[in-house]
This record gives structure tokens, C-alpha cells and sequence, in this order.
């Protein structure tokens, strides 16, 4: 490295090193940050949705998603580049609730069994076309997010993670801690168990007669 | 029925009603192979009493859909998060 003055110092290069990594090391919590910003921070609306899944209660949805954020904040140096960001969030959120929920209301998996035989009560066959139009035309959201939130544990985390945050089987099976097979099987039986739901709420409603309804249930 | 089938091609047989429904979600999910899924779309076409299974299962998924569409963001959350993780030490935007 030359001087102004044209004479060569051997002290400069080092001087000029010490520099260069002084520079990178001031940098690194500022790279750690933006990383947790741009990686971490982006699926706070999907944290926030699932924690509201998990708790069933805004307030302590609050307080998990600020837990798992600051969780994820104190082992972000843990987080792997390139795994998904989201299933590790949702991971430590669901670990969190697991441990902070009292033990009543901690959720438990359902044995499978539970859930095929919940599933499988009075399943309906078919409904006429008829009905599937009044259905179809009826605002069925109000609906739809009560029957999810009536679903059991085992089965509303499932629907949760792959209908509403569109996570591939394989990541729901991570988080959940389950083979992808239970994921599909669950989501498969949840679907029925919405289906269900939803033409009970047909029924209460009107857009099903009791004629209809019989159709249905044939 | 389909109109770009090669018709050098056999269709594929028919499945009964009880295999057509049993791959019903796959085939909704469009997860089936392409053989699979032709066979029990052709199932639903022409058989009355397992169409309204199709019709229905589309129904709930769409119903699905709308809801997911349709969550709001979250707007208090961002700032208790951000104030927990300040306490922290993160500086970030």
C-alpha cells in the first residue's frame, strides 16, 4: 500500500487490516439483524394465525408470538440458511405453547383412532345439486372458521398448517412431529369433519330443507 | 368429455365408486399422477352418485380458500414483538 508521500510504511498493511476487520466485526450484528428482519420477521402474520390457532384466545396469541420471535432472536445463530424459516418459526411457537399451556389445556394429540372415529360418524354421502348451489352462493366463511376452530386439536393444527398456511405435508409433518402419512390422513378426515359441520350449518340456516337433507344423508 | 385425448391412447378403466372416492382428496389436491388423476376425473363425470362427493369436496376447499384470503394482518402485534426483541438487543427495522 503507497503513501501520500510516496514512502512505503510496513505498519500501514496492518494498520489497514485491523481496519478491514474492525469494519466487518461492528458490521455483524448489523448483517444478524437484517437477516432476522428480512428471514424471520417477514412471517409474523403467519406466526401471529398459527399462535391464534394454538391458544384460541388473542391475548395469549400476543404473548406466544412475541415469545417465539424473541426465542428465535436469541438462537438465530442456531437457524440454518437454507431451511425454511416459517416451519422453524411455527416449531417454536408450538413448543412454547406446549410448555407454557396448563396441562388441561396444553394441546394433546388425539389417538388416530379418536380422530377416524370422529371423522367417520354420520359422514354424508352426496348432496344434490340443489343444495351444493344454495350452499356455494351462502357466505359459508363465518361458518368455515367456527368448524376449524371446533375441530379437535389433532386435526385443527393439521388444517391449520397445510389449508390455511399452505404448508407442504412434509414441513407440517416436521413441526407436528408426525409421519407426512398421519398429516394427509388427518387433513383427509378434517376435510369430512368441516363437510359436516357445514351442513349442520346449512341445515340451522334454512339452505337445507328436511327433504334435502335426507338426500344428503342417503 | 376429453377433448386432447390422443385417440390412439385407451382411456383409463373405470374405477368403482368406493376407489374414487378414497383418492378423492388427491385427486382435488391435483396430487395424483396423471393417470390417476384422468381415471377419477372420468369417474365423477359420469357417475351421479359419486359427482356430488366431488361437487362438495371442491365446495369445502374453496370455502377453505376464502378464509385463508381472507385473515386480516395483524396490526398490534408487530409492535410487542418489536419492543420484546429491542429489549434484546435487536436494532433492526
Amino acid at each position: 500500500m503507497g503513501t501520500p508521500d510516496g514512502v512505503s510504511r510496513p505498519g500501514a498493511n496492518y494498520r489497514s487490516l485491523i481496519l478491514v476487520l474492525l469494519c466487518i466485526v461492528t458490521n455483524l450484528p448489523r448483517d444478524r439483524q437484517q437477516a432476522f428482519h428480512d428471514i424471520a420477521l417477514r412471517w409474523l402474520p403467519d406466526v401471529t394465525r398459527f399462535a391464534r390457532s394454538l391458544t384460541r384466545d388473542e391475548t395469549n396469541a400476543e404473548d406466544l408470538v412475541q415469545e417465539t420471535y424473541l426465542r428465535a432472536w436469541r438462537h438465530w445463530d442456531s437457524f440454518k440458511p437454507d431451511s425454511e424459516a416459517r416451519a422453524w418459526l411455527f416449531t417454536i411457537a408450538r413448543n412454547a405453547w406446549r410448555k407454557r399451556a396448563p396441562r388441561d389445556a396444553r394441546m394433546v394429540a388425539v389417538e388416530d383412532a379418536t380422530l377416524q372415529a370422529l371423522a367417520e360418524q354420520d359422514f354424508p354421502l352426496g348432496a344434490s345439486n340443489d343444495v351444493l348451489q344454495r350452499m356455494s352462493d351462502a357466505d359459508l366463511r363465518p361458518a368455515i372458521r367456527k368448524a376449524i376452530a371446533e375441530l379437535p386439536d389433532g386435526f385443527r393444527e393439521v388444517v391449520e398448517l397445510v389449508e390455511l398456511q399452505e404448508l407442504p405435508y412434509a414441513e407440517a409433518a416436521e413441526v407436528l412431529e408426525i409421519p407426512v402419512g398421519t398429516v394427509r390422513s388427518r387433513l383427509f378426515r378434517a376435510r369430512r369433519l368441516l363437510q359436516q359441520s357445514l351442513l349442520e350449518h346449512a341445515r340451522d340456516a334454512g339452505l337445507v330443507a328436511a327433504a334435502a337433507e335426507k338426500e344428503i344423508r342417503s | 368429455m376429453n377433448m386432447h385425448r390422443d385417440p390412439t391412447t385407451p382411456e383409463p378403466p373405470m374405477l368403482d365408486c368406493a376407489t374414487a372416492v378414497r383418492k378423492l382428496w388427491d385427486y382435488l389436491d391435483r396430487k395424483l399422477d396423471d393417470v390417476d388423476q384422468e381415471a377419477v376425473r372420468l369417474h365423477m363425470t359420469r357417475c351421479a352418485h359419486c359427482f356430488p362427493h366431488a361437487e362438495f369436496g371442491q365446495l369445502i376447499l374453496d370455502a377453505v380458500a376464502e378464509v385463508r384470503r381472507a385473515e386480516p394482518e395483524p396490526a398490534s402485534v408487530r409492535d410487542g414483538v418489536l419492543a420484546r426483541l429491542r429489549a434484546e438487543g435487536y436494532d433492526g427495522p
